[in-house]
């Protein structure tokens, strides 16, 4: 499979740093690019206070860290990772700090949320943008602590550093299916709910006691007893979980834990989307893994429906216009305020997910408003079995006869039928393999948009 | 010189000459050598230029730093350090601006060559020291000489002194060096074939940096800062064991352990378990020094308490008492009381009596989950199977099976095929298209939706007898089928007969399930056979796996028709007579230098599958195949779905079909894929005790090497368990005997168990059954403590008791502190 890569060019005023010195820990994180309430920034000022419970802030950043350096599966021939780690990337919305990194395989998703309760200090902008995680830094965050005081800085006086030291600048390629990937996690957490929740000690019990290996097809985890259990039955009340090394990053957290609550997404007998939250003190570390340790994030195709819905685009734009990077988008209020009904402002909503603008939280039920620090135009057109679908209903490929199309894509002529409960079945060879369980192929997306222009 | 005298001194000169002649190349030249070079070492090499020459000509004349990868990637004989130094000098006196880049990407591709020849560069000046982790990782690699020269390592660092030093500091604090200096210590320590035990271990890098820092060449404190820095950064616990040894090498005096106080106490809270209890060996030592500080110490034993290994909690518990001794002042109360929720029982026995002679409340025990005896359930009804109702919805089912082979998918696609082998869907032109193009390797199933879609869908003129073959479980190169009397060849020879039934029309589908666990009502049975007409014929093989696929006692409530009632196949399957099962262990090794494996077999002594039912039915000679059938399908990806087929052909029969499926059990023992979890999945459908066959197949699967494999096993336990149909003693009988044959992992097996009867009560009383049974081999086995803790545990739960050997008794009567004795005393305990 083809891919695109563009590199991402950090540019930090100098490296983060952590120092030790008069009975506390100064932790200054060095911030590149991103967008502010005031619009683009190169270098985002956002907090300057103390981080409560500095032991375990320091395990959660590591552990965000560590994900953004991993590639829990390693495709069969490719003898090195290919991509360089992407710094994580941090948002304030005003009352609380998020940190979150993608791996570099696209298929494990981590954010530490800094709750109210942990922030002691001055909120100084709302905003995104990427955060300096560099190997000293790393090395002596992993030296805290719980008993000295960790003092905080996102970001710093640009004006101030900048006329006596040199800019440092860092080199990432990112390629498309990373960058997509990164955006369409957050619409697959979008579409989970409640499964379980356990106490910090069965937590413990079970993440230790998993295997450290295992075969990479799906096995489920569901309540036994007080704890937790692995099955290999798929049972619409459990949590599916591909590849159990991917659950390890909560490992070093275990020992914070106050509980542990695991989303489900919809039902899917081949695997579905796992949201893993581990609770803390004044904080929350998620983990959000893809269906299978083998497919990334980017393919899951969900938000294709929408995004062919031409309403929605337009929708997306003016509610795009209403956000100011709130900690949890109320669909009511910007319902009110955008005079669209609320379907239609969660569909709007899902389509600037997809672009990386907002960001869904699963314990907050809510969506929140964080803009990727990543070239917006590329973000925006990611979504290959789209493009594709609107250039076989250009070229005339799509040929409708009753509920029935056919369209012509190569050599081949598809046959995209409606059954009599609304599913379109394909014949190409992606809908026999995933069943629309991975969104619609490009077929189906191009008989849909035809019918829609002629109704 | 001209060019031609170039290319002499290439094929004919010194490394001296050829520098000397590179370095004057005239501008010309150099654009003509430059592309012969590359081709000598990309396209083949015509001359009798070398190799290393080649690559030399080739960085001579690059005009970008990617041309002069070429001489690294595609070079090669550059053992001599004389290329290095060589390349080095070329590369000087050409300084190009792409230098950098070239050394940034020596390094990014890694390799030993690459790195000695950055080192040249750093070490002649021509560039400055990269800052780069490959160029202190590959310090490991890059400096031992590890074809002739032998010398202690501190030799070669003697001939490049700029490396001891920080280069050396560096290097053991850049990720990954680990784990490549734990292999080279390794490999240089176990290089059996070196006289000398003493340049042995000068040869590793644990005495090279050891004896550097006694020189005072290097600086000690730092070194080992930089070996307590490691297992607190978030590496891969496959980079920290080379830590703690260095660490013990260097064995830190009483004062470097007060001046690393703060580091120590850090080491108890991390993952790397080796690590935590060095910390704890020195904070041990330091602990009656009056520089020892308890409140971090405490602060930081809650990670170390919390942690799910006996060994380390039960050290660190130890550790906090005698600090409750050292320190009167220090209150250890509540930090042991987390080690009171801990997993095991000897360690919350052990914190119980720390409390109680500290005299403080001992903690209240969790209340554990109370044992209520459950009812059996009813086993709720499988989904009904619906028929495919057209030849186009028959082309999908066979298009998603060329994706992925689908057991309940494909007994439709067979009777649709069947049923519908006249009609043409619109979409076969595809369909063909797809089949035809589709490159699937012998023994992959998908290969039967192929062969089935081509015999549907090909002019029926165009074929030859013999075309339609479906060869699964292949192995081997060339691939050779599954013999036909085994299972896996029965599966095979069953698809090839529907594929000619289908090419030659007018057959009769009888065999399609009618619920999707494979089961078939009798009454639709005979309901089809009734609608049969005369001209039709029906295949003897599809009516023998209607029958098996009906539930046994009804079997002879099915009206065979007239054609087939002298089939002895038939006849056997409607008979429905119970096996009579006697095991053997087969010896198996396949080469000279593979150990030998015992291979548990079962035989049907009353049985003898014949005509249709061979390798199906019965299992009358299982000693005959099993060598081979342990190789079937070994690597072929999809043989698990090979196994599905199979287990979709006896729903009622789960013994024979975990007769049948014994060789690939065994084989998963090993493997890291389990391919039997289907046939464990079909074991944990049935609706009738478990035999000894399917016990032992479930006890195999729970010591599976696979986490899917062994979990599967406790799903089946605990679905058989649910419905009332788990024979505990029957799986204990089971175990035991695995266990006496020491075929299978007992600790595997009881944390199995354990798994299961933490999972729900139904499985507790037939997980207690298996015990009693299995304790019965349990004296003097090391894996005895796992089982009888569980023991102790279900025994404490239910109320129940269980009959101990008498040996365990009398350890039971002594004073011995094992897990076993403590056990076994919980087992007696009136």
């Amino acid at each position: 499979m083809a891919t695109t890569t563009d590199e991402q060019t950090y540019t930090y005023v100098r490296p983060s740093e952590l120092t030790f010195g008069g009975g506390r820990a100064d932790l200054m994180l060095a911030t590149s690019g991103g967008r502010t309430a005031a619009g683009p920034a190169a270098h985002p000022v956002f907090f300057d206070g103390f981080l409560g419970h500095p032991e375990q802030a320091a395990a959660a950043l590591l552990a965000v860290a560590k994900v953004a350096r991993t590639r829990y599966y390693m495709p069969p021939g490719m003898v090195a990772a290919i991509l360089r780690a992407a710094d994580p990337v941090v948002t304030s919305n005003g009352d609380r700090l998020r940190f979150e990194s993608f791996s570099a395989c696209c298929g494990v998703y981590a954010r530490y949320d800094a709750l109210p309760g942990s922030l002691d200090g001055n909120v100084l902008d709302t905003g995104t943008t990427n955060v300096d995680f560099n190997p000293p830094m790393r090395d002596a965050l992993a030296r805290i602590g719980g008993l000295e005081p960790l003092h905080l800085q996102v970001g710093e006086d640009v004006v101030v550093r900048t006329l006596d030291t040199e800019v440092t600048e860092k080199k990432v390629p990112l390629p498309e299916r990373w960058l997509k990937g990164f955006a369409e996690v957050q619409l697959a957490s979008a579409a989970v709910a409640p499964a379980f929740e356990v106490a910090a000690s069965e937590a413990r019990r079970f993440i230790r006691s998993m295997p450290s290996s295992g075969s990479r097809k799906p096995v489920w985890v569901v309540p036994a007893g007080r704890g937790l259990r692995i099955t290999t039955r798929p049972t619409p009340d459990a949590v599916s979980l591909s590849g159990l090394d991917r659950l390890k990053p909560l490992e070093p957290m275990l020992r914070f834990a106050r509980s542990l609550r695991a989303y489900a997404a919809p039902h899917d007998p081949q695997g579905a989307t796992g949201v893993w939250e581990l609770g803390l003190d004044d904080a929350r570390l998620v983990l959000a893994l893809s269906p299978e340790s083998s497919r990334g994030f980017s393919g899951e195709g969900g938000v294709l429906w929408d995004l062919a819905d031409e309403q929605s685009a337009d929708d997306a734009d003016l509610i795009s216009a209403l956000l100011a990077f709130e900690p949890r988008i109320d669909t009511a209020r910007l319902a009110t305020e955008s005079g669209l009904a609320e379907d239609r402002v969660t569909r709007a909503l899902g389509r600037l997910g997809a672009a990386g603008r907002v960001g869904y939280d699963a314990a907050e039920a809510a969506y929140f408003h964080r803009e990727l620090p990543y070239d917006a135009d590329r973000l925006a057109t990611m979504h290959p079995r789209l493009r594709d679908a609107i250039a076989l209903v250009d070229a005339g490929a799509v040929r409708l006869d009753g509920d029935t199309a056919h369209v012509r894509s190569g050599a081949a002529e598809h046959v995209v039928r409606r059954t009599a409960d609304g599913d379109d079945r394909c014949t190409c060879p992606w809908y026999a393999k995933h069943k629309g369980a991975r969104g619609p192929c490009k077929h189906v997306l191009a008989a849909d948009l035809v019918r829609k222009r002629r109704a | 010189m001209t060019l031609d005298g170039v290319l002499a001194w290439l094929e004919r000169g010194g490394g001296d000459d050829v520098t000397r002649a590179l370095v004057n190349l005239t501008e010309s030249d150099r654009k003509a050598l430059g592309p012969k070079a590359r081709g000598w070492l990309t396209r083949g090499n015509p001359t009798r230029i070398p190799s290393n020459h080649a690559a030399l000509a080739v960085l001579a004349t690059a005009d970008g730093w990617r041309q002069a990868m070429v001489a690294t990637t595609h070079g090669f004989g550059f053992e001599r350090s004389e290329f290095f130094e060589c390349a080095s000098a070329i590369l000087k006196a050409r300084d190009p601006g792409w230098l950098p880049e070239f050394v940034t990407g020596l390094l990014d591709d890694g390799g030993t060559w690459n790195w000695c020849l950055v080192r040249s560069l750093v070490r002649a000046d021509a560039v400055a020291k990269p800052d780069h982790p490959e160029y202190y990782r590959g310090t490991v690699r890059g400096v031992p000489d590890y074809t002739r020269d032998r010398r202690p390592l501190i030799d070669r660092l003697d001939a490049d002194p700029g490396l001891i030093g920080n280069h050396l500091l560096g290097m053991v604090s850049t990720e990954g060096t680990g784990r490549l200096l734990a292999y080279h210590d390794k490999f240089e320590e176990g290089a059996h074939y070196v006289s000398d035990s003493a340049a042995m271990a000068a040869r590793t890098w644990r005495v090279t940096l050891l004896v550097l820092s006694q020189e005072e060449r290097l600086d000690r404190g730092r070194l080992l800062d930089a070996v307590l820095a490691a297992p607190l950064r978030d590496w891969a616990s496959a980079d920290l064991a080379w830590y703690v040894g260095m660490h013990d090498a260097l064995a830190p005096t009483l004062d470097e352990i007060a001046e690393r106080q703060g580091t120590y106490v850090r080491l108890l809270t991390v993952e790397h378990g080796p690590s935590v209890k060095l910390a704890q060996r020195e904070l041990l030592r330091l602990m009656p020094d009056p520089r020892f500080e308890a409140e971090p110490f405490l602060a930081a034993s809650q990670a170390a308490l919390g942690r799910s290994d006996k060994a380390t909690v039960s050290a660190h518990l130890r550790l906090l008492e005698k600090l409750a001794k050292a320190h009167r002042n220090v209150s250890i109360t509540d930090t042991v009381r987390i080690a009171s929720e801990h997993t095991r029982a000897d360690v919350r026995d052990q914190a119980a009596k720390i409390l109680a002679r500290l005299g403080a409340e001992p903690t209240r025990p969790a209340v554990g989950p109370r044992f209520v005896a459950v009812d059996p359930e009813v086993r709720p009804p499988a989904p009904r199977l619906e028929p495919v109702g057209s030849a186009d919805e028959l082309a999908e089912v066979l298009l998603g099976l060329l994706e992925e082979i689908d057991a309940v998918e494909l007994e439709r696609a067979i009777d649709g095929l069947l049923r519908l082998a006249d009609e043409r869907p619109a979409t076969a032109d595809l369909l063909l298209s797809r089949a035809t193009a589709a490159d699937l390797y012998d023994g992959d199933p998908r290969i039967a939706a192929r062969i089935l879609a081509c015999a549907w869908l090909l002019p029926r003129a165009r074929v030859r007898d013999g075309y339609w073959s479906v060869v699964l479980g292949a192995t081997g190169f060339p691939s050779v089928p599954a013999a036909t009397e085994t299972f896996v060849g029965a599966i095979g020879r069953r698809l090839t007969e529907i594929a000619h039934a289908v090419q030659g029309g007018g057959h009769v589908s009888v065999a399609l399930p009618t619920s999707a666990d494979f089961s078939l009502d009798a009454t639709e049975l005979n309901r089809r056979l009734r609608e049969v007409r005369r001209s039709r014929p029906i295949h003897e093989m599809e009516l023998l796996i209607a029958l098996l696929r009906v539930p046994t006692g009804a079997r002879a409530s099915v009206v065979v028709p007239r054609s087939l009632r002298k089939s002895r196949a038939i006849a056997q399957a409607r008979a429905g007579r119970v096996p009579s099962w006697s095991r053997h262990v087969a010896l198996d090794q396949r080469s000279s230098w593979e150990p030998e494996r015992r291979i548990p077999l079962f035989r049907d002594d009353h049985e003898e599958g014949t005509g249709a039912a061979t390798g199906i039915l019965a299992r009358s000679t299982p000693e005959r195949t099993v060598g081979a059938e342990t190789t079937y399908g070994e690597y072929i990806p999809r043989f698990e779905q090979t196994l599905g087929l199979g287990a979709a052909l006896l729903p009622h029969d789960h013994d024979v079909l975990a007769a049948h499926a014994h060789p690939y059990l065994h084989r998963d023992l090993r493997k890291d894929r389990a391919c039997s979890v289907p046939v464990i999945d079909a074991i944990a459908r049935a609706r009738s005790s478990n035999g000894p066959p399917s016990s032992s197949a479930i006890v195999l699967a729970l010591a599976a090497q696979d986490a899917r494999g062994r979990t599967a096993a406790q799903d089946a336990v605990l679905d058989l368990a649910r419905y009332g149909v788990l024979d505990g003693h029957e799986l204990g009988r089971q175990t035991a005997l695995l266990l006496t044959d020491d075929i299978v992992v007992g600790q595997r097996i009881s944390s199995g168990l354990t798994e299961c009867a933490r999972a729900g009560d139904a499985a507790v009383l037939p997980i207690l059954d298996a015990l009693q049974e299995i304790v019965r081999i349990l004296p003097d086995r090391r894996d005895a403590g796992a089982f009888l803790e569980l023991a102790a545990d279900l025994v404490e739960r239910t109320g129940r008791t269980i009959e101990l050997p008498t040996e365990f008794g009398e350890l039971a009567a002594g004073k011995a502190t094992s897990m076993v004795a403590k056990a076994a005393r919980r087992l007696l305990k009136p």
